[in-house]
Formats: structure tokens, sequence, C-alpha cells
């Protein structure tokens, strides 16, 4: 794979089982140019991209006290998932949890630190979101400069 | 470990389905996959609504030109002895020709190029050409920038 290969991958991670999959893909690819890949989490104050159950919570009903641990301590059980999975197939894996709007981030992230490419999954956590607005994917591959792979 | 088998290129002649088309390539050449290149030419009535007989022979006359790229693009793969199927179709929405392709012939990527493109028909539904694909395809997909 001369021209076109894949260096640095960028997989974000929600959790779901299409962003596992998403995960697998991006294993597959890296491991045929030994490329390290970089798991991103974002944690979202919107609404629209939480799961249908957790959206449907009155608000009074989130205890504000332990709301940012219990959203740390999900993104580190879906980075920890993540490295197991990556250890397997023996690929550098490295998790990062970032804060923000989760399409804005994923594609600031990976302009940034230089990525070569994005894998994500179709659909994620958020259905709301998806329903109203279109998807994070959607708007991965309409605002990023480089390639991105959409897994089902 | 998931490798692929058929691939599929929707070939427009941008410089971005170029692009697309060598890194499919690339992938095929580590997974061992066969590739298609597809090309949708656009029925166009030149005269108002009617379908007149020019409309045909443009048909032909840009079916010719279509088959010489592809056929460029084939020469590019076979230095890399991968099999290369050539498609034209003629239909007036890129996007659906897409998608029943990909559903008839087992393909389990599509790679396309980020361009364009779009008839003013498959802007009345969709924004795109992709944002079509992207909806109802049921294979993952790759987009080059």
């Amino acid at each position: 794979m001369a021209e076109s290969s894949f260096k640095k991958i960028l997989v974000p991670l929600d959790g779901s089982d299409n962003s596992k999959r998403a995960l697998m893909e991006a294993i597959s690819f890296a491991g045929l140019t030994n490329a390290p890949i970089t798991g991103l989490y974002v944690i979202s104050s919107d609404v629209g991209t939480e799961s249908f159950v957790e959206a449907l919570k009155p608000l009074s009903s989130i205890e504000e006290k332990n709301y940012t641990e219990k959203q740390l301590s999900e993104a580190n059980g879906v980075m920890g998932e993540a490295k197991k999975m990556c250890e397997e197939n023996h690929i550098r894996f490295q998790g990062i949890v970032a804060k923000g709007s989760i399409g804005s981030k994923i594609v600031q992230y990976a302009k940034d630190h230089e990525f070569d490419h994005i894998v994500i999954g179709m659909t994620g956590k958020g259905h709301i979101g998806e329903v109203l607005l279109g998807s994070v994917s959607y708007y991965v591959i309409h605002n990023a400069e480089i390639p991105v792979m959409v897994v089902k | 470990m998931k490798s692929y088998q058929n691939i599929l290129v929707p070939f427009n002649g941008t410089p971005a389905s170029h692009k697309a088309f060598r890194k499919a390539v690339s992938i095929a050449e580590a997974s061992g996959a066969d590739i298609t290149i597809l090309t949708c030419i656009e029925e166009r009535p030149t005269f108002g609504f009617f379908k007149t007989k020019t409309s045909m022979s443009e048909f032909e006359k840009e079916k010719k030109i279509v088959e010489k790229q592809q056929a460029e693009l084939d020469s590019y793969a076979a230095k890399k002895s991968i099999n290369c199927k050539l498609k034209i179709i003629k239909h007036s929405m890129a996007s659906q020709v897409i998608l029943s392709y990909v559903r008839q012939h087992d393909i389990d990527l599509v790679v396309m190029g980020k361009n364009k493109i779009t008839t003013v028909a498959e802007r009345t539904v969709y924004h795109s050409t992709i944002e079509n694909v992207f909806r109802n395809v049921r294979c993952s997909l790759l987009i080059v920038q």
C-alpha cells in the first residue's frame, strides 16, 4: 500500500455496537500497515447525542454531583475495552477522552493531530439527534478533510 | 481479520474519483479483492422534455469517452494484477444505480470520491449523490476527499 497507506487512524468511539464494528474494521486496516489507532471518546453536553433512555429521563433525576464522574468512568470503560481489542490483534492503541460538541471535536482533533483516516460507525448512541439534526458521522464526512470510512 | 472481496468504485471522471480509485487499488492489493468500476451516464433529454435522436447519439458519444477512461484505469489495475470489472449504466439518478448495484452484486466496500456533480433530479430529493448512498447503503463506505 504505497501512496495512500494507513499511517495514523482515528476511531471515534461511543461504546455502541456500531462503533465496535468500526474499531474492528480499523484494526484490520491497521494490521496491513502496522499503524497505530487512536480512540476518541467525546463527552457531550448535548442531549441529542445521548441514548434514548438517557434523554427521556427528567432533568431532576440527574445527580449533578456524580454526573461528570459517571460519564468519565463510562468513557474509561469504553477505552479499556477498545484497548483490549487492539492488544489482542497486536495494534498500538491510545485512548483520548475529550469534551465538547462531538462532530466538530472529532474533525478538529483529526486536523490538529494530522491523522490520515477516520473510521467511524454509521449510527451511534444518538438516535434522537440523528432524527432531528443528522448524525455525527454525517457531520464528519462533510467536514473532515481526510478520507472517512463509514462502517455499517 | 476482515478482508474485502468485492470493492465498488463509482467513477465519474473527476480528480476525486481518480483518487478514490487509487485508494481502492491499494486496498485491493492488500486484501486480494476485485474491483468494479461503475459509471452512470445520466439521461438528459436535449430538447425540452422530449427524447430525441440526438440524445441517443449523445449517449453513444459519452459512452465512448467513458470507455476510454475506464480502460486507462483498468490497465493501471492490471499492472498490479488486480481484476477489474467495467460497467456503464444509463440512468437518471447515479445514487440509485450505485445502491442497486451494491445490493445485487455482493459488494462489501464502496470507495467514493467526494465531489460536486449532482443532477437537478437528484438534488430535489437528496443534497448529493453521496448523501443518498451514505444513508441507504448496506456495506462500508470509504469517502476520499
